[in-house]
């Protein structure tokens, strides 16, 4: 398969909140970043994709099936690790591999222990009594536990310490090495998807600014140093935001523009934030 | 709707002492009242009460949500929780009916008190899923209430105002397995149609 989720004009109306014409496809053997503020849409397109909210318009491909079908056998090759473990917290990790064996046809109890024991979660502790950190690893562990070729992860890395974060990047990692897996993950920490990710889509308030090859997007813009003049004098047309200081401006701005003037890399935040708050051009 | 089953035992077990410190205090009140009925009578209560903690569960770590990413289909997510509901509802009458033939009650009786105990249960549980999956448990425990006070004051008032005397309510009482039959039957699929709108 191509492309593991092709999406196409993906609207969703909600009261004030509107999802509008969404359109992304991350080729399979990729690990998609997903970016934006809080309330941009991610959660809601990771909803939809799931099928567990029916979009307004649009058309959304998930393994080459529509999620709305909600059909068995593409659940069985979807992992989904959302911002908190899904199971509830008086049970233990034998009561969660029981639910597992009984829910997906390919449960791997023997790739679910392995996961486990890799992860050091307490077999007979309940999970009220995990830290955030072996949550997480429960959830990946159950994500990872019935061949999935798909992993959609929500907001995983929040409450996250450094170490625990860098794990998890590291799993994901293990995990796209076999080209036929892909993941899509939705993070607040930058730093984190720059290391890890292939593409990024960046939702504002509903819509795609962008979604691009990370390595294409971090070639394409720098971000340049000078006085108000020398930013002002700058290509409108190259600049996607500028900041006013008391000791001069920056400027993101598209490379060959930029690179006339004092200039530096502009990571995957620093464009973020430069669409959102760095507009006055 | 295995996994729904098991997820709902799992609940069940994680709060077991609980859960059977109060079938011992029962048993041990229906023992010293020598009435296998008050067992049978306060199982009906039990029986909303256990799914109810159940799905409590299930909300507060949104583990419904994570069953439909699963092969779990919303029918049977729907349907899981009736099955374990009855599943509740019968142990608690068979409990009932053993409590009633060895206080002395005849087993002919003691089947007619146990069985009406466990249909008024699952009419009972029938109201209450779908207003849970409707509106959440917080709401439903309210309308738990209201159903179990309604549901007495009406039984009260329907015998007063048809003078039926205490005989022919126990014929009478031969149609209330179809009746919870079909109250069950229409509940499950208005519960069906709720979860599969219903967005999480």
């Amino acid at each position: 398969m191509k492309n593991a989720i092709e999406v196409s004009s993906l609207s969703k109306h909600y009261g004030s909140f509107t999802l509008d014409q969404v359109s992304f496809t991350l080729p399979s053997g990729c690990i998609m970043g997903l970016i934006g503020e809080n309330g941009a849409g991610k959660s809601t397109t990771i909803r939809l994709l799931l099928g567990l909210a029916k979009r307004t318009g649009g058309e959304v491909k998930v393994l080459g099936a529509d999620p709305e079908k909600c059909e068995p056998e593409l659940r069985e090759e979807i992992g989904v690790v959302f911002d908190d473990c899904p199971f509830p917290e008086t049970m233990t990790l034998r009561d969660v591999r029981r639910i597992l064996a009984a829910a997906y046809r390919h449960f791997d109890g023997a790739r679910f222990d392995e996961l486990a024991d890799k992860f050091a979660l307490p077999e007979r502790q309940r999970i009220k009594e995990y830290s955030r950190g072996m949550r997480m690893k429960l959830s990946i562990a159950a994500a990872l536990s019935h061949g999935a070729r798909l992993l959609i992860i929500d907001e995983p890395t929040s409450g996250l310490d450094p170490v625990a974060r860098d794990e998890l990047l590291d799993i994901l990692l293990d995990f796209i090495q076999d080209e036929r897996n892909s993941v899509l993950i939705s993070s607040h920490i930058l730093s984190d998807l720059e290391k890890a990710c292939d593409y990024i889509t960046f939702i504002h308030t509903g819509r795609v600014v962008f979604s691009e090859e990370k390595d294409e997007l971090l070639e394409k813009y720098v971000i340049a140093k000078g006085s108000e003049s020398e930013i002002d004098a700058l290509d409108p047309d190259a600049v996607v935001g500028v900041r006013r200081g008391a000791f001069g401006c920056e400027a993101l701005v598209a490379r060959a523009a930029g690179e006339r003037l004092a200039h530096e890399r502009a990571s995957i935040e620093e464009i973020m934030l430069y669409y959102i708050k760095g507009d006055a051009k | 709707m295995k996994a729904v089953i098991l997820g709902d035992l799992m609940v069940i077990k994680s709060q077991a002492k609980s859960v059977l410190l109060v079938l011992v205090v029962w048993l041990a009140i229906t023992v010293y009242n020598k009435s296998g009925l008050f067992f049978s009578a306060l199982s009906v209560v039990y029986a909303m009460m256990l799914p109810l903690t159940c799905i409590a569960a299930y909300e507060k770590s949104r583990f419904d949500r994570y069953l439909f990413t699963a092969p779990v289909s919303r029918t049977s997510a729907a349907m899981g929780h009736y099955v374990f509901s009855i599943i509740c509802a019968l142990c608690l009458a068979a409990i009932g009916f053993a409590a009633s033939v060895a206080l002395g009650m005849s087993v002919r009786e003691a089947v007619y008190s146990s069985s009406a105990c466990f249909c008024i249960g699952i009419v009972m549980v029938s109201v209450l899923l779908p207003v849970i999956y409707k509106f959440g448990t917080e709401k439903a425990r309210l309308t738990m209430m209201a159903v179990f006070v309604l549901f007495l004051l009406a039984f009260g008032l329907l015998l007063g105002a048809l003078d039926v005397d205490m005989d022919s309510l126990g014929d009478a009482l031969i149609l209330l397995p179809a009746l919870t039959l079909i109250v069950l039957a229409a509940s499950a699929a208005v519960s069906v149609g709720i979860y599969k709108r219903r967005e999480f």
